[in-house]
């Protein structure tokens, strides 16, 4: 092995480790992008150093991004840790934070081939989303039985949406993050995203980064099979508990 | 007029009318206070009079709108038994059943009379009494036939927004009635509930768009459903608008025969006068009319206050409300037929979207819309965190390092960080005296080496007189007076013998330096030069008083003398001498 290469791949490493834009175009890393794309060894030695630290590699309109695979228990967040980040008390909340990500992700994709061609989102595009989506589960609670409800359950989120105002400083047209309005959740999911290089604002509109589109294009082809499965298995003891009832 | 008054004219003046209202609920909580305990010893307590009520009148509304035929004796025996027995799984022969049967209709039909509900009306001051029957009855070809009254339908319309069927269809069927009875008012509020849920209908239309357009599956339920309670419906609703409309234009027709004659000569006359803008007047009209149209359908009315005219007021307040609900079906029916366009193309976009949903499920993709699909359906939103946290960056988590724990201790505390400013500043070099007189000295020194080193290539031996003639040559006598020049000889007497290749390689001295910094700049000058430095006896202390004292001294030689060498040096006010030794340079082949 070349010890320079060597160093080259540590550099990459460590470049995106800081969390810097590695592409043909930015500046000073130009030349580890040219690194990367026309030395397979260093290509390889980073594929190896990124793959033992569970981390995810992906490619995309010539820059290079990293994500923490599943479960990562060093690089990647736990849901405690999220809701610290976020400031959040319950899981509620932090799931109803998941769902209106997931929702933001459907407004570009419906599928990982099929993207929208929307050039950015504003945070009334968002919160309608969300209701669209729980608008069938709410229809469904008119009558409902709070006790029964259970944590995570998705009846949960439409509660907890439902009961939200819209905003809370109707008057001022002001939106501030927090968990008191519909508003205010998808601003502080906004903020979130922002800090995670996914999405960047421009006067209350937000568009999606590079970063975005790598991810969401490459990760969910690639964990497809694993995500399908986690399903199929939530499905199996969802089954196995049913028929325990009987 | 004062907000007092306002609030006196709503509570007293409405009154009426609000009891009015109630008054359609009041029936179906009597019959529900009724229980059934006192019959038969309370064998048939069990049955429910309120779902008996509301069956019964849903029987009659199938019946007579939808299958538009009264119910008979023996069709209502037969629901009700089947109800009695399926409903309220009752064991009864068939004999005590009808006999049962019978005693209900009794109370639905309150023996025949109408409930009644007494009243204080603040209006008049008097008490009043409120009239409502459920169910009528009628002499038809020698038989009793049953009809559900416009009240009961409208109750039975108010306690729950009828989805399965069309709201509109059961409306209508009031409408219908309405306008046989010639209620003509209450005609009018019904269409314009006919037209709030036309719109209400439009919304959902939008609504059904907008699900489809996020999530295909949700979306299709949606539309399946707003076919269902909606777009199914709007065949038969538009039959039931036409012959509504029909009903009208006959009631008009019939208003105009009623008043035909001189009023109808004086209709005309009016509206000469009056103009024909006006459009229907207000609830409060009375008296006078004026009336104008180009067609029989389309007459507008005014009031013109004109006392003449008093006797016709009833005439006109009937034709006018007619008119009214005329052009508030119109309205509907444009809606409607609006809203009937706007489903078509709802069923169109629905089809595309689907289309478009089938083509990219043939793609091996992640395909979100489903994922969240079947998240929803196993009702766990513990797999929302697995499908979005790893899209976040790589979280690096900071932590103390150990090391640091006396730098958090020592560290000043501040109430603000302020950000270091940084500055442009000019590097200043610092030399210092003894670097300065260093500098001087190994300059001065070089030179007087020079001086010696050009002086032994061209001399092989030489003293230091002529030594100091060459010099004082080159530098004049100011050499005598620089301190630097006999630094150097006392330098220079430290060795005996110089070799300057082994100078160059070694320096020994502080003199060396000065020679080996004067080689390099030379070249090749001086390469394998070597010399030899002599001295003569040291001066002695004795001597030097003798010299300072007279010239000659008895005990000198000739030889002691020429060894010493008198220094002259010229000053600005005097001069001055000192003696030393001799020295002699010699060049060493």
């Amino acid at each position: 092995m070349d010890t320079r290469n060597l160093e080259k791949a540590v550099e990459i490493f460590g470049a995106l480790m800081n969390g810097e834009e590695i592409n043909r175009e930015a500046g000073k890393n130009t030349a580890l992008y040219d690194a990367y794309n026309t030395s397979s060894e260093v290509a390889d030695i980073l594929d190896v150093m990124l793959k033992k630290l569970n981390l995810r590699l992906y490619e995309h309109n010539y820059g290079l991004f990293v994500t923490p695979g599943a479960h990562n228990r060093v690089f990647g967040f736990t849901n405690e840790e999220l809701k610290r980040v976020m400031g959040l008390r319950l899981n509620k909340e932090l799931f109803l934070c998941y769902f209106i990500i997931y929702n933001i992700v459907l407004y570009f994709y419906k599928d990982t081939a099929a993207y929208t061609y929307a050039e950015y989102i504003r945070i009334s595009d968002a919160a309608d989303s969300v209701s669209g989506n729980l608008g069938q589960i709410m229809s469904g609670l008119q009558v409902y039985t709070r006790n029964e409800l259970e944590e995570n359950s998705f009846q949960t989120l439409a509660l907890l949406w439902d009961e939200l105002p819209a905003v809370i400083n109707e008057d001022t047209g002001e939106i501030r993050a927090g968990r008191g309005s519909k508003a205010g959740y998808v601003k502080l999911i906004f903020n979130f995203l922002i800090a995670q290089g996914l999405f960047a604002e421009v006067e209350e509109r937000y568009y999606p980064t590079e970063r975005f589109h790598a991810v969401v294009r490459n990760y969910y082809e690639e964990e497809r099979g694993r995500l399908y499965e986690i399903l199929q298995e939530c499905s199996e003891q969802k089954g196995g508990a049913d028929d325990a009832a009987y | 007029m004062g907000l007092e008054d306002q609030f006196y004219r709503d509570m007293i003046e409405s009154h009426s009318e609000r009891m009015q209202n109630l008054m359609k609920y009041y029936p179906f909580f009597e019959l529900q206070a009724q229980s059934l305990k006192l019959y038969k010893d309370g064998r048939y307590a069990d049955v429910d009079m309120a779902y008996i009520t509301m069956a019964v009148l849903r029987f009659f509304i199938e019946e007579n709108h939808f299958h538009d035929r009264p119910v008979e004796y023996g069709q209502y025996m037969e629901f009700v038994t089947g109800i009695l027995t399926k409903d309220f799984e009752l064991d009864a022969g068939a004999g005590e059943l009808r006999e049962l049967a019978s005693y209900l209709f009794d109370k639905l039909k309150n023996d025949g009379k109408p409930f009644t509900a007494e009243y204080f009306d603040p209006a008049d001051r008097k008490r009043k009494t409120l009239r409502m029957k459920l169910i009528d009855s009628a002499f038809r070809e020698g038989t009793v036939v049953y009809t559900v009254t416009a009240d009961a339908i409208a109750f039975y319309l108010d306690t729950k927004e009828i989805k399965e069927e069309s709201k509109i269809t059961m409306e209508q069927l009031l409408l219908e009635k309405m306008i046989t009875n010639r209620n003509y008012k209450g005609g009018i509020e019904v269409v314009r509930r006919i037209n709030s849920e036309v719109n209400r209908l439009r919304v959902r239309k939008q609504e059904v768009l907008k699900i489809l357009s996020l999530n295909v599956f949700e979306g299709v339920k949606a539309l399946e459903d707003f076919q269902q309670t909606g777009m199914r419906w709007f065949e038969e609703e538009q039959s039931t608008f036409l012959r509504n409309k029909e009903l009208i234009e006959r009631a008009l027709e019939k208003a105009r025969e009623a008043g035909h004659g001189e009023d109808e000569e004086r209709l005309a006359h009016r509206a000469g006068e009056s103009g024909s803008s006006g459009r229907v007047g207000g609830a409060q009209a009375s008296g006078g009319l004026g009336t104008a149209g180009n067609t029989s359908e389309s007459r507008s009315l005014e009031p013109s206050g004109s006392p003449q005219v008093s006797g016709d007021s009833k005439y006109l307040a009937v034709f006018r409300d007619i008119y009214q609900l005329e052009t508030e079906l119109k309205r509907a029916m444009t809606n409607h037929s609006r809203l009937l366009a706007d489903c078509m193309e709802l069923s169109k976009q629905a089809d595309e979207r689907i289309r478009g949903y089938k083509f990219s499920r043939l793609r091996s993709v992640f395909d979100f819309q489903d994922y969240l699909a079947k998240m929803m359906e196993l009702d766990n939103t513990d797999l929302l965190a697995d499908a979005v946290l790893p899209m976040a960056a790589p979280a690096i988590k900071k932590r103390l390092a150990f090391g640091n724990l006396a730098d958090l201790l020592s560290y000043p505390e501040e109430r603000e960080e302020e950000p270091e400013k940084e500055e442009e500043k000019q590097e200043v070099m610092y030399r210092f005296d003894d670097e300065i007189e260093e500098e001087r000295i190994g300059e001065n020194y070089q030179a007087i080496v020079k001086t010696l080193l050009d002086t032994l290539l061209t001399r092989e031996r030489f003293d230091l007189v002529t030594f100091n003639k060459i010099l004082e040559l080159k530098y004049f006598d100011d050499i005598f007076r620089n301190s630097d020049y006999y630094s150097f000889l006392v330098h220079i007497c430290q060795k005996r013998e110089y070799d300057l290749e082994k100078v160059r390689e070694k320096q020994d001295t502080f003199l060396e330096d000065s020679i080996v910094r004067l080689l390099a700049e030379s070249g090749g000058r001086y390469r394998g030069l070597r010399f030899r430095v002599d001295m003569t006896e040291p001066v002695t202390a004795a001597e030097v008083s003798d010299l300072a004292g007279g010239a000659n001294s008895p005990d000198w030689d000739n030889a002691r003398e020429e060894s010493l060498i008198r220094h002259k040096i010229a000053g600005a006010e005097r001069d001055s001498e000192f003696i030393t030794s001799n020295l002699y340079f010699t060049r060493l082949v």
